[in-house]
C-alpha cells in the first residue's frame, strides 16, 4: 500500500527528530543504481552532526516552480550554507537545501529479497558522469530486467 | 487471540495505518491501512487476549450497528488481520 509522501514524510521527520530510525520504501528512479524505487527499502537515521558529500540525504527542498517537496538524493557539495544534492540516476538536475531541511540520512539500503546493498558515496559514480546516460541504460537493461521483475 | 507485540496504530492524515515498531525502529515498509472500523477495533484488540465476539460487544457499544452486521465486519477485521500477522491465535 502506499500513503502519499505529503503524509509519510512529515511523520517520517517527526519520529528522525525524536531520535528514531525509520523503514520505508522510497519511489521513483532517480536514485539509480543504488535505490530501485519502489522495489529497495531504505533505513534513515537522524542526522546529528554536519551532512558530508556522498551521504544519501532525505530532504525538503523547493521545485523550480517554487512547491515545497521532498527528495531522496545524494550530497554533491556544499554552496556557502546550501547543501547541494543531486539524484544519481538523474543525468541534470540538482537540489539545494539548508541543514534545517534535512530530514534524515539513509543508513541501510536492502533489496525486497532481504539482502544489504553496498552503501557506499557514490564517488566512482560521480566521477563517471559523462558517462551516466549509458550507464543507466545498462542498468535498466541488465539488474532491474534480471532482478526486479 | 491477541495482537503481535510491536505493532503500532498511527493516524497519519485522514488514515490509520499498522506499523512495526521495535525499540528504534519504526517500519513503514510493511505496513498495513485500517479503516475507521477497524482503528476502533485494534485499540480494543490492544487491550488484551480478545476474540470475535467480544470485538464484537465492544464494536455494537459503540457504534449503532445490528450484531449481525458487526460480526460481519469483525470477522473480516480478523481475517486481514491474521493473513497480515498482525495478530496471533
Amino acid at each position: 500500500m502506499k500513503i502519499a509522501n505529503e503524509i509519510l514524510i512529515p511523520e517520517l521527520a517527526r519520529l528522525l527528530a525524536e531520535g528514531k530510525e525509520v523503514r520505508f520504501t522510497p519511489s521513483g528512479v532517480s536514485m539509480r543504481p543504488f535505490i530501485e524505487g519502489d522495489k529497495d527499502s531504505v533505513v534513515l537515521e537522524p542526522v546529528r552532526n554536519q551532512p558530508r558529500r556522498g551521504d544519501i540525504i532525505l530532504a525538503q527542498v523547493e521545485t523550480l516552480c517554487g512547491r515545497q517537496t521532498y527528495v531522496l538524493h545524494r550530497m554533491v557539495r556544499m554552496e556557502g550554507d546550501a547543501f547541494v544534492l543531486q539524484g544519481d540516476g538523474n543525468l541534470c538536475g540538482e537540489e539545494r537545501c539548508l541543514r534545517s531541511e534535512i530530514i534524515g540520512r539513509v543508513k541501510l539500503i536492502e533489496s525486497p529479497k532481504g539482502r544489504h546493498k553496498p552503501l557506499t558515496r557514490g564517488r566512482l559514480w560521480y566521477l563517471l558522469k559523462p558517462l551516466r546516460k549509458w550507464l543507466l541504460k545498462i542498468y535498466r537493461h541488465t539488474v532491474v530486467k534480471w532482478n526486479y521483475k | 487471540m491477541k495482537t503481535i507485540e510491536g505493532f503500532k496504530l498511527r493516524q497519519l492524515g485522514n488514515e490509520y495505518i499498522l506499523v512495526g515498531e521495535s525499540m528504534a525502529l519504526i517500519n513503514f515498509n510493511k505496513m498495513i491501512t485500517l479503516n475507521e472500523t477497524a482503528a476502533f477495533l485494534w485499540k480494543e484488540a490492544e487491550k488484551g487476549p480478545f476474540d470475535a465476539r467480544s470485538l464484537c460487544k465492544a464494536l455494537c457499544a459503540e457504534y449503532e450497528v445490528t450484531p449481525e452486521q458487526a460480526m460481519t465486519d469483525v470477522d473480516a477485521t480478523i481475517a486481514s488481520w491474521l493473513e497480515a500477522g498482525v495478530i496471533e491465535k
